[in-house]
């Protein structure tokens, strides 16, 4: 099984007079920049809504969080968890006037469109907000496809109680109504998660 | 077979699968509501010269992608691009589609990685709106094959995070043969991943867009939509994403992707190797029957559609259909080239689909001949391409 045929053309030694792209502060092409940020923006929102941010909280946190990226790319070894971290901290930061936000996860504040609307009508988003704090992000970030070794990262916990958050995480979202066989039957005992009640 | 990821109860199935649904709805939800646009320009600033290009109405009717795209042509301050320029890197993306296939990932990943920086350079400078919607075109195809290539890599995560990049330059190039492409590679990712629904759903959703361009992906998605499926055990949906596979042939023209070749087009020989895929999951004369003729379709190694991947696949799915008959000594045969591979060919797939031999080997009083060949394999998948230093 070799690996060349005659049939194949060169591969290119690539192109010139390429020209050199425009950069941000840092080193970052701002192509390569926009594209991570057309990616990541909603991801960022939907993980500090999850997380129990309204609207108007995740969007300016997650802007503020892709803006310090743009600023500090080159000192960012894992963007993902990064971008992650520091929304976080500054939805918490914009949230510390009022009572502990994810305390406050019932309450969704209006917001410009019916996206609110939209998003209190899922099924899965009002089941993760109803978990503890801890297993709330946990999963989230887990939604969100981050690594055991991210979230840990992200969330500065070990990797150990990362998977057990989310273990437990699991469990709890199973015996939910509507998100399982399981959650059905569950739902016909009884409250699955105490006094926090059904979705 | 055991499934990666499908492993657990019922309500665990339910819960994957539940999870599945909202993350796509509450995405797009999510993403129609935020003024990307206005975000990103507050991060990147306006552009340096605002008089430069056309502004006004015709800012106001383009989309979003084309606003975007806009902006970058303002940033650069480069010349009109020459169409020679243009020339040189569909040549190159050409030449990078058919060596990918054939070749070492490591020999042409270099290169992959200049000709994407090349297209994202030129897409800053200013360009002709027909320029642009071809380089798009091209910046979707190297990126779509920089996501196959994280996938053989075995990291899916950066994979899939590559193929959506390269899925805003099929939106942004309007060309439903590159989503319908690009859908296909994460079909193909997510199948490897274990993420057997959502590849289903790739597939289904790509498969769209090719029946609307009448690409050879009108075949590529059914019958990657056969394998997920029977990977999850739905023979019914299975044999019908072949037969569909089948019939697709006959409306094929081929579109601008088939022209450039290589990864970028679905041949027979592939389709046959998917199908003998499929099968693999659900032992039937029929398994055996593919598999022969797909090895046989990928025995001369100078054919133009020749694919290292796909032939070792194939070779792997023979190798099980014999198992299955019993035939051990047939199987290591099947697989003796495959075992031959150098470490720079051992890609994901490959490792996956030898593994798959192993587990098909897993059986009481399995005689001297299966149980060497077991060890044969653990040894070859002790050192996959992944673990050759960056």
């Amino acid at each position: 099984m070799d690996d060349a045929t005659a049939s194949v053309p060169d591969v290119p030694a690539g192109t010139q007079d390429a020209g050199t792209p425009a950069q941000g502060p840092a080193g970052i092409s701002t192509v390569e920049y926009a594209m991570i940020y057309q990616a990541e923006k909603p991801r960022l929102v939907r993980y500090l809504i999850q997380c129990g941010a309204n609207w108007h909280d995740a969007d300016d946190a997650s802007q503020r969080a892709l803006a310090a990226l743009y600023e500090q790319w080159e000192t960012v070894r894992n963007p993902r968890a990064w971008l992650r971290k520091v929304a976080f901290r500054e939805f918490i930061r914009a949230s510390s006037s009022n009572e502990f936000p994810l305390e406050g996860h019932d309450q969704l504040l209006p917001a410009p469109s019916d996206i609110e609307s939209l998003l209190e009508q899922d099924t899965v988003l009002s089941a993760i907000r109803q978990l503890p704090p801890l297993q709330r992000q946990v999963f989230a970030l887990h939604f969100d496809q981050l690594t055991t070794s991210e979230i840990a990262e992200t969330l500065q916990i070990t990797e150990a109680a990362a998977r057990q958050n989310l273990a437990r995480a699991r469990v709890q979202l199973k015996e939910l109504p509507g998100l399982t066989r399981r959650g059905l039957t569950a739902a016909q005992d009884g409250p699955a998660l105490g006094s926090k009640g059904r979705i | 077979m055991n499934v990666p990821g499908y492993a657990g109860d019922q309500s665990d199935a339910d819960l994957d699968a539940m999870l599945a649904a909202s993350e796509d709805h509450m995405l797009a939800a999510i993403q129609a509501s935020l003024d990307l646009e206005t975000g990103l320009a507050k991060i990147i600033g306006d552009p340096p010269h605002p008089g430069t290009v056309g502004r006004g109405d015709e800012l106001a009717a383009a989309r979003p992608g084309e606003l975007l795209a806009r902006k970058f042509a303002l940033l650069a301050g480069q010349g009109e691009l020459a169409n020679e320029t243009i020339d040189q890197v569909y040549d190159d993306a050409r030449r990078l589609a058919w060596a990918y296939p054939q070749r070492p990932l490591t020999s042409i990943m270099p290169d992959l990685v200049m000709t994407q920086n090349t297209i994202f350079t030129l897409l800053e400078g200013r360009r002709r709106p027909a320029n642009a919607r071809q380089l798009y075109l091209l910046g979707g195809v190297v990126g779509g094959m920089l996501a196959k290539a994280s996938h053989d890599m075995a990291n899916p995560f950066a994979a899939l995070t590559q193929s959506r990049t390269a899925y805003l330059c099929a939106d942004q190039a309007d060309h439903d043969g590159l989503r319908a492409w690009i859908r296909g590679l994460q079909a193909l990712i997510t199948y490897w991943d274990g993420r057997l629904k959502q590849s289903v759903r790739y597939a289904q959703q790509g498969a769209q867009f090719a029946g609307r361009g009448r690409s050879t992906a009108t075949v590529w998605l059914p019958v990657s939509e056969a394998r997920a499926w029977a990977a999850l055990g739905n023979v019914p949906a299975a044999r019908l994403a072949i037969d569909s596979a089948e019939a697709a042939w006959e409306n094929v023209h081929g579109d601008e992707l088939d022209e450039l070749g290589g990864l970028c087009t679905f041949s027979r020989p592939r389709q046959l190797y998917y199908s003998a895929d499929a099968l693999a999951w659900l032992p039937t004369e029929a398994a055996w029957d593919y598999a022969e003729r797909a090895v046989t379709a990928y025995d001369d190694v100078n054919a133009p559609e020749w694919a290292f991947g796909d032939a070792s696949g194939s070779r792997c799915d023979l190798a099980i259909a014999r198992i299955n008959l019993g035939e051990i000594e047939g199987a290591r045969e099947a697989i003796a080239p495959v075992l031959d591979l150098p470490v720079e060919k051992r890609i994901r797939g490959i490792i996956s689909s030898i593994q798959h031999v192993h587990e098909a080997l897993r059986r009481p009083n399995l005689p001297q001949a299966g149980s060497d060949l077991q060890e044969e394999i653990e040894v070859f998948i002790k050192v996959p391409l992944r673990s050759l230093p960056a």
